[in-house]
């Protein structure tokens, strides 16, 4: 058989010619710039009016998308009522991950295709066990698409993105630790875009990086300890309010963290008891939506197990 | 000119001391190539490639020409297919609409079998391999670009190697 290196050059051997010149790049350049200055001169207008009216305002979208973001937020959590659980050397960290993703009016691009029950909803299930090992297991309603290797994995066999071993859990070394991790020279490098007019960029980075942990299963190797630092940090961003007194769509207490950021109303659920991360809703204009739930976590004793009683790192539906 | 010539080298080529047309001449069609196989969808490769030509442009008007400006535009435009895939929304666009025929490409037999079997493997497993077999990286080089450790393009670039493997045993059978 043909080695798949071979295959590979055989296919790119074979890619089409991009039309797109170096024009191009400048046009879109240039039009990147122009969004910008009308947005720049559209926010000073607005942020003018708005301490006239001496109210932080919502402005309708003027051929663009544009918010003033309050940024009096960033109170930070109050303090949790319980220490995360700690995921033991042996044990399993157990993920249980609803997905319900909903396409908007518009689509940006041509699709793959894909086992999909409608065209305009999907829903996936993942049940995941992390050990420290990376050995454990996957079992997943529908992988395609998803990026989700379902099975039984021995050691060193659970495919992650990355050892999350050594990020730092207090939350002000966790800060500093992931913006220099986003930044340019750091090891995942983040694209230099502010999440909204007129909020800085380290705020963007911060979200950026701590939203691939949040039910993502790039990162099923997340502990209950690690996502409570992150959302501890998260609280902290000045664009972010906290809502201590919210119910998250399961309909658990929960603290809620708010924020506008890249064209994305963002609400992200916190268990007020071990701040571990409940679930989060993203909202885009065009009505596309996204609902990552946390159906259960915390430590499994085997691949077979869930967690309960006091292994369970969040409050059950 | 034959495609693995145009990117034999691509890992070694240093613009280091010119403008920013000399970087866009010298990689916009290798950068095309390896993104319309990581993304598999022609519009998406354009897309990609020149809104990564952009974010280097940025950076080279503002703080000058990056130590390695090869390796900081394919960081750049692996980041951004890479987030992309992350965005559930946009995975969730892309689930659910069935559009091959964006591709005229897609006709052609042979290829296309070898496309359909990328579709099993991830999209680091696919960004892994397109690095390390087609640009002819060093692990460390793709480590850096996809931001994870060489240990890890590895892994991927290993199980990419064999899920593409299976899957074309599959198709013979």
């Amino acid at each position: 058989m043909t080695e798949p290196k071979e295959l590979i050059e055989r296919v790119g051997m074979q890619a089409p010619t991009p039309h797109f010149t170096l024009d191009d790049v400048r046009a879109r350049r240039e039009h990147q710039h122009r969004r910008r200055r009308q947005t720049a001169g559209i926010v000073g207008v607005s942020v003018t009016l708005a301490l006239v009216l001496g109210a932080v305002m919502t402005l309708a979208p003027l051929g663009g998308s544009l918010r003033i973001v309050p940024r009096d937020g960033g109170a930070g959590l109050p303090p949790a009522t319980r220490a995360p659980i700690s995921v033991g050397p042996g044990e399993y960290s157990y993920q249980h991950i609803l997905y319900d993703l909903v396409c908007g009016s518009e689509s940006e691009d041509g699709g793959e295709g894909g086992d999909v029950a409608s065209p305009c909803h999907a829903g996936v299930e993942v049940e995941s066990w992390w050990r420290a090992d990376d050995s454990g297991r996957v079992r997943a309603s529908e992988r395609r698409n998803f990026g989700i290797e379902e099975g039984t994995f021995g050691p060193g066999e659970f495919r992650t993105e990355g050892d999350l071993s050594e990020y730092p859990l207090g939350p002000a070394a966790l800060e500093a630790f992931l913006l220099q991790r986003s930044g340019t020279s750091g090891a995942s490098p983040r694209p230099e875009v502010t999440p909204a007019p007129g909020v800085p960029l380290n705020e963007g980075l911060l979200w950026n990086a701590i939203r691939d942990y949040l039910g993502s299963t790039q990162y099923l190797n997340s502990t209950p300890a690690l996502r409570a630092s992150l959302l501890e940090v998260l609280a902290t961003v000045p664009m972010v309010r906290v809502d201590e007194r919210a119910i998250d769509p399961a309909g658990r207490d929960a603290i809620a963290l708010r924020f506008f950021a890249y064209e994305q109303d963002v609400v992200v659920f916190v268990d007020p008891a071990t701040h571990d991360f409940l679930a989060m809703t993203g909202t885009y204009r065009d009505g596309a939506r996204e609902s990552i739930l946390m159906e259960l976590a915390g430590a499994a004793a085997s691949v077979d197990d869930r967690p309960a009683g006091a292994d369970r790192s969040i409050s059950p539906p | 000119m034959v495609m693995m010539e145009r990117v034999a080298t691509v890992a070694s080529v240093s613009v280091s001391g010119a403008g920013f047309d000399e970087l866009f001449a010298a990689q916009r069609d290798k950068l095309f190539s390896a993104m319309w196989l990581v993304a598999r969808d022609r519009h998406e490769a354009e897309d990609l490639a020149q809104e990564a030509f952009v974010r280097v442009w940025e950076r080279w008007d503002r703080s000058g020409a990056p130590d390695d400006p090869v390796g900081y535009l394919y960081r750049t435009a692996m980041n951004l297919f890479l987030n992309r895939r992350r965005r559930a929304a946009m995975a969730a666009r892309r689930a659910l609409r069935s559009d091959p025929s964006a591709d005229a490409l897609e006709a052609v037999e042979a290829r296309d079998e070898v496309r359909r079997a990328l579709q099993a493997l991830t999209p680091s497993q696919r960004a892994a391999l397109v690095l390390l077999d087609l640009l002819d990286m060093s692990s460390d080089d793709a480590a850096r670009v996809l931001g994870v450790r060489p240990s890890t393009v590895r892994v991927l670039a290993a199980r990419g190697r064999a899920a593409l493997t299976r899957e074309l045993g599959a198709n013979d059978d």
